[in-house]
């Protein structure tokens, strides 16, 4: 990849002289000693400036350095280290795609770090939080894409499964504490000794993938039946998540409630016995690394200069189960009947039922685990806010825009979306804090613009990122190209 | 000497009396038509005459109001779901004439999909059916890991005959396979038909190109709004001039 970039830049033209990737690189480490030269500065722009030029002079040191290896005896090393991640995934040469993956984690380790150290942002956190943010995204999504893709309409109560999975949370969370501890200590002991988040994923899975088909059998079902258009099998969701949010409203009332997922007591003492460890200097990471799922909240040193970022055990749950659930989708999808019959169905309903495809059957699976997921999603999408029965709508905005950017009924785009979304909100919060402080800091500056820190501008940049994407792209990053989708 | 031959033969497919329609508009009334073991019958007629929906009730995609369709002389599928006559072992497959791949799914999925009726076969038996349906169609061979949006008209049938081969029929109900392709490729696929009619598959064939197809075929039946009009042996049809000045555009 870096060898294709580094052809391409011998091609640069530039007034008719060809520049060599050498004086591009030496080029840009001037840049940097200028950005040194700014750090200097009493000026309250050199930050901008510094940040700027040492992204160039970081770009140019790379380039040196793997010009410096592509002349040298390390040709062929780089030239396999550097190429396409996904060629070995293919081949199933896993020792090497692992090397490479950690080759490049490395790579943006260093630029998000150097990045931190020049700016005073802090790159790696905010890296670290936008990961979360897009994880919860994707399982909060990813049930709207299958259900929109087999059913043909958009389900507005989308936001109202997750709800319920919270609350489903939420439940076992009073049942344990307040009935169990009270009533019958052994087995609450035993819940506290098991895994007690796994137990509340399954539930939340099982009882909302229920609801799911139960509202297919109830409600989707009788009205595709009468030929119902999808505009008013929207308007039909519509009405199901009133339904939903007012039975939860009902059953629990509207005073907010916290459920962060409960783990088991092992869990924390693992990860401060790992923690002893963690304070070695470079090795201490690898034991920081593992005990991300177990301890409460795991900090990343870097040397004694302080702590880069930190990680709680939930956030690492958030990700291992959307990494989980992805595969595990993914493995369904190819490799299983039932996964290669709903995207049959999804296709043509008809020719499906043709082949010998009980569709009823696959809708109800579709539903089953759409539903399912979202539910788990909604555990650790809520698990650090205040949750009330109607915190799920507001939600349902970002949830379509995740959707819609990835092509509305493709899985892939869903994926790679989230992540999009998820990293242009994280960069707007930093422009926004950063604007902020700068007018602050300028007088002149601050009579001139009214810029408020307080300003939620993330949303607005990511639906504008959204309507830029849609004037190229109009079906999405992986809409499908076929006449035949309806949507 | 040919009527007498295909009077002995047994009746794989028989229609009797039916009458179906969508939603309140009646399209076919009390139609009657048979096909025989390893006969090619063509179904010919004009535009909006209910050619398309006499196979689509056959298979059950249109609801029968009323008659019967008898599978070999002795089950009755009328008011059978499509998937429940494909899965309970009656060997009658369906091709359409539009939409009729599944177009995210691979090649080999498509096809692969098409096996899905005949349940729990042997790993080997789907290679060598799969090996059989691409000596029939090599071309499907070259792509197999391509998805079927990406194919040509003319591969994209082959991809649907070659579908509904997979389910292993007896019965082949074939809608048009040669719409909006080039008469090269309409040559192709007609061609194709007759090898099938060689493996001794009884066909039931819907066509626009009304000459081409019934110069293949046994027998014939000319459907003019919805009621058969006349019915015989191929030739017959061919050289009878009614039909050619109503029906089969000779001008």
């Amino acid at each position: 990849m870096i060898g294709s970039l580094i052809d391409n830049l011998r091609k640069i033209n530039f007034h008719g002289k060809k520049y060599s990737p050498i004086t591009l690189s030496i080029l840009g480490l001037v840049l940097g000693g200028i950005s040194l030269a700014l750090w200097f500065l009493p000026t309250d722009l050199r930050f901008t400036f510094a940040a700027f030029f040492f992204n160039v002079s970081i770009l140019g040191l790379i380039l040196l350095f793997l010009e410096f290896l592509k002349r040298e005896r390390f040709k062929n090393f780089i030239s396999n280290l550097t190429s396409p991640l996904i060629e070995y995934y293919e081949k199933k040469d896993y020792k090497k795609f692992a090397l490479r993956v950690l080759f490049w984690l490395f790579m943006i380790y260093l630029v998000l770090l150097t990045l931190t150290l020049i700016t005073r942002i802090n790159f790696l956190q905010q890296t670290v939080f936008a990961i979360v943010v897009a994880a919860n995204l994707i399982m909060a999504s990813v049930g709207l894409t299958l259900t929109t893709r087999v059913r043909k309409f958009s389900n507005f109560a989308q936001s109202e499964f997750l709800i319920v999975g919270i609350y489903v949370s939420v439940a076992l969370g009073i049942a344990t504490t307040k009935y169990l501890k009270r009533n019958f200590m052994f087995m609450y002991n035993m819940f506290s000794i098991f895994e007690l988040f796994l137990i509340e994923l399954l539930l939340a899975f099982i009882i909302t993938g229920l609801i799911g088909v139960l509202t297919e059998i109830l409600i989707f079902g009788p009205l595709t039946k009468r030929e119902a258009t999808p505009l008013s099998l929207m308007v039909g969701s519509i009405g199901l998540g009133l339904i939903i949010r007012q039975t939860v409203q009902e059953i629990y009332g509207s005073v907010p409630r916290t459920s962060a997922p409960k783990y088991p007591e092992i869990f924390d003492q693992i990860g401060e016995g790992l923690h002893e460890f963690g304070q070695i200097p470079v090795i201490g990471w690898i034991f920081n690394f593992i005990s991300m799922p177990f301890a409460e909240s795991t900090k990343f040193y870097f040397f004694n200069v302080g702590i880069i970022f930190r990680i709680s055990r939930d956030e690492t749950w958030a990700i291992i189960v959307c990494f989980f659930t992805l595969y595990m989708l993914q493995y369904i999808f190819t490799k299983t009947t039932l996964g290669v019959s709903m995207r049959a169905t999804a296709d043509d309903d008809d020719l499906a039922q043709i082949t010998g495809i009980n569709t009823k059957r696959v809708i109800y699976w579709t539903w089953f685990i759409a539903a399912g997921v979202t539910g788990m999603a909604g555990i650790y999408f809520f698990e650090a806010s205040q949750i009330q029965p109607g915190s799920g709508f507001i939600q349902l905005l970002l949830i379509f825009a995740v959707v819609i950017l990835g092509g509305f009924d493709s899985f892939e785009g869903t994926v790679i979306s989230g992540f999009i979304i998820s990293f242009t909100m994280t960069v707007a919060v930093i422009l926004n804090s950063e604007l902020g402080r700068l007018e602050k800091q300028n007088e002149l500056l601050d009579k001139m613009v009214f810029w408020s820190t307080s300003g939620d501008w993330k949303l607005v940049v990511a639906f504008a990122i959204i309507i830029v994407v849609l004037i190229f792209r109009p079906r999405g990053i992986f809409g499908l190209i076929d006449p035949r989708s309806k949507l | 000497m040919l009527i007498l031959e295909s009077t002995l033969l047994s009746k794989v497919v028989e229609v009797n009396n039916i009458n179906s329609g969508y939603g309140k508009l009646q399209i076919i009334f009390d139609i009657s038509v048979e096909l025989k073991k390893g006969e090619l019958v063509t179904i010919i007629g004009p535009n909006g005459s209910g050619k398309s929906t006499l196979i689509k009730t056959i298979m059950g995609l249109v609801p029968t109001w009323s008659g019967d369709v008898i599978i070999n002389e002795k089950i009755n599928i009328s008011g059978m779901k499509p998937y429940e006559v494909v899965t309970s072992n009656i060997p009658i497959n369906y091709v359409p004439q539009i939409n009729n791949v599944f177009p995210t799914l691979t090649v080999l999925e498509n096809l692969k999909l098409g096996a899905l009726p005949r349940k729990n076969i042997d790993e080997n038996i789907l290679i060598d059916d799969l090996d059989r349906v691409y000596n029939l169609f090599p071309r499907l061979n070259e792509r197999y890991e391509q998805k079927a949006a990406l194919l040509s008209g003319g591969e994209r049938q082959m991809l649907a005959l070659g579908r509904a081969l997979m389910a292993n029929p007896d019965i082949l109900l074939l809608d048009e396979p040669t719409a909006a392709l080039a008469p090269v490729l309409a040559d192709e696929i007609f061609s194709k038909i007759i090898e099938l009619k060689k493996l001794g598959i009884s066909i039931f064939l819907v066509e626009q190109r009304a000459t081409r197809a019934l110069k293949i075929s046994d027998r014939g039946y000319v459907l003019v709004s919805g009621q058969v009009a006349y019915e015989g042996a191929a030739k017959d049809l061919i050289g009878n001039e009614r039909i050619g000045e109503l029906y089969l555009g000779k001008r």
